[in-house]
Parts: structure tokens; C-alpha cells; sequence
């Protein structure tokens, strides 16, 4: 992680930030993570899928593992100067048995 | 002791019963009887939860899947609101699903399964939209992926997640331009 923790930007899925008008596009921007599931949690989950419904370890493993994706992508537009980052898209992979990728990317821009 | 006989045919009923309900369609029967009414249970409080929060936005629905909102309203300002949720059929509906793959054609025990996950989520989306205070929440988008592969037969686990992602921006209050 770099110092200074996280950027402040600011992120939107639409093509604009609303509200501000785009002065510059710096490029596309992506950040990543691979997470695998421990055998502990992949046993809870098991015994969960008895009776079906939520499996909350992997909604709170999935969602911290999307906003380390969404970090490394903001520090990426930060490195490049950047102020926001529009259109964002998330995509999910897996890689192997047992993990899976997070993926997000945006395009950084500059914004008044 | 007249009770011998009777508790002879118990202890029988307890031994010819017992382990072929532990070990053969005991957890089954259990995730037939307990898992379709907890599935249920779920389900009417997530709609209970989406009734709460539509009449909290004033009776109308805060979430659309377009970049433009069309009530002549303008946005000020917004940025990035996500939702995600993890689910899981139960074993009896992986069970009616492996038996009505031989035959094909549709699988109704799958669907509640989806439908509460993407009600779930976007009723999240809408929870936080409530506690950020933001008017809408434009360019909504759903993801599903499959976090647990089900390998057929006899596996028994499998998990989606959906993920349910959009802008919350604020708009201009009437207040504010007078």
C-alpha cells in the first residue's frame, strides 16, 4: 500500500461524475486481487448449504476483496493525477479451484 | 415387567430406523423441512425490508438501471454505492435439480434461490442509499458469479454471489434554487 492510505477520488459507474464536467482522461485504470476461501469457512459454508440461503463468510471475504481491487485501482489513477474515475466496471473470475479473481477498472479522468 | 415387550419394539424402531435416517436421508429430510421455510422466512422479510424502504423515498423506488433520471429533477453530485450478496441452494433443491436433469426442462426450486439473492442485494443497494442520505441510485448494474463450482452428482455445495453496484447522487432540493 502506498503512504498516504487511501486516494480521495471520486468514482462513478456512469460515463461522467455527475455534477462536474471531465477536463482531461488520463488513461485506463484496473486493479486486482486474488482471494482463495479457507477450509474452515469452506466447512461453515458447508454445513450453511444444508438448509440453502446466505453464506455470509463468502459475502464478507468477497466484498473485502472487491474493495482491496477497488483500492489498487484508485491508486493507480492517483499515480497518474488523477481527481475521479468514471465508468467503473467489475468483473469476478475463477482462476482455480477455490479462488477467484476481483477485478475493477475505470477510466481516470480530471474533473473540475 | 409388562414394559419389556414395548421397550424391545422401541429399542428395534430406534435401531432399524435410527441409522439409516442418520446416515442415509436424515440431513435431507432435515434440509427439505428446515431449509424451505427458512428460504421462505428470508424471502418475506426481504420483501418486508423493500416495502420499508421504498415508503422511507416517499413511495417510490430509489434504484433504475438508467444513467439519466426523468423527473426534470438535476443532480448535483454522487459517487459509487455497492451491494453484494453470497447464497447457496439447500441440498434437497441440489437433489431436485441432479433428479430433473434427467429429464431436462425447467428447474422451479432454483429460481426462489436467485430470486431472493438479487432481491437481497438490491434491497442492500437500497439500504445504503438510505444511510448515504442520496436521492437515486442511477446506472445500476447486476453481476452473478459462481463462487463454488457444483460438480454434479453427488457434490453438495454450490454458491453464487451477486453483486449489485450503481451511482447515488443527490439532486437539487426546490429549496435551493429559490
Amino acid at each position: 500500500m502506498q503512504p498516504g492510505g487511501v486516494p480521495q477520488l471520486m468514482i462513478s459507474n456512469t460515463e461522467t461524475i455527475p455534477g462536474r464536467t471531465i477536463t482531461a482522461t488520463l488513461g485506463l485504470v484496473t486493479g486486482s486481487t486474488v482471494r482463495a476461501k479457507n477450509v474452515f469457512k469452506d466447512i461453515g459454508a458447508g454445513f450453511k448449504n444444508v438448509v440453502g440461503g446466505e453464506l455470509t463468510t463468502y459475502t464478507n471475504l468477497l466484498s473485502e476483496a472487491r474493495n482491496e481491487a477497488m483500492l489498487r485501482m484508485m491508486q493507480a489513477a492517483s499515480g497518474l493525477g488523477a481527481n475521479a474515475i468514471v465508468n467503473v466496471r467489475f468483473a469476478t473470475s475463477a482462476v482455480a479451484g477455490g479462488a477467484a479473481e476481483l477485478f475493477a477498472y475505470g477510466t481516470a479522468v480530471q474533473v473540475q | 415387567m409388562a414394559d419389556e415387550p414395548t421397550l424391545g419394539i422401541l429399542y428395534a424402531l430406534v435401531w432399524t430406523i435410527g441409522p439409516p435416517l442418520i446416515f442415509g436421508g436424515g440431513p435431507l429430510l432435515f434440509s427439505w423441512l428446515v431449509g424451505n421455510a427458512y428460504q421462505k422466512r428470508k424471502l418475506n422479510e426481504t420483501a418486508a425490508r423493500e416495502q420499508a424502504s421504498m415508503q422511507a423515498f416517499g413511495g417510490r423506488d430509489p434504484l433504475t438501471n438508467t444513467v439519466n433520471i426523468y423527473t426534470g429533477e438535476t443532480i448535483t453530485h454522487g459517487h459509487l454505492l455497492t451491494a453484494n450478496v453470497s447464497i447457496g441452494p439447500s441440498w434437497w433443491q441440489l437433489l431436485r435439480t441432479s433428479l430433473k436433469q434427467l429429464i431436462g426442462g425447467r428447474i422451479y426450486s432454483l429460481d426462489n434461490v436467485l430470486e431472493f439473492g438479487r432481491r437481497e442485494a438490491l434491497q442492500r443497494l437500497r439500504e445504503i442509499a438510505q444511510a448515504e442520505g442520496v436521492d437515486y441510485v442511477i446506472n445500476v448494474r447486476l453481476d452473478t458469479a459462481e463462487i463454488v463450482t457444483n460438480k454434479g452428482r453427488n457434490s453438495k455445495t454450490a454458491a453464487v454471489e451477486i453483486f449489485a453496484y450503481g451511482t447515488g447522487v443527490y439532486v437539487a432540493k426546490p429549496t435551493d434554487e429559490a
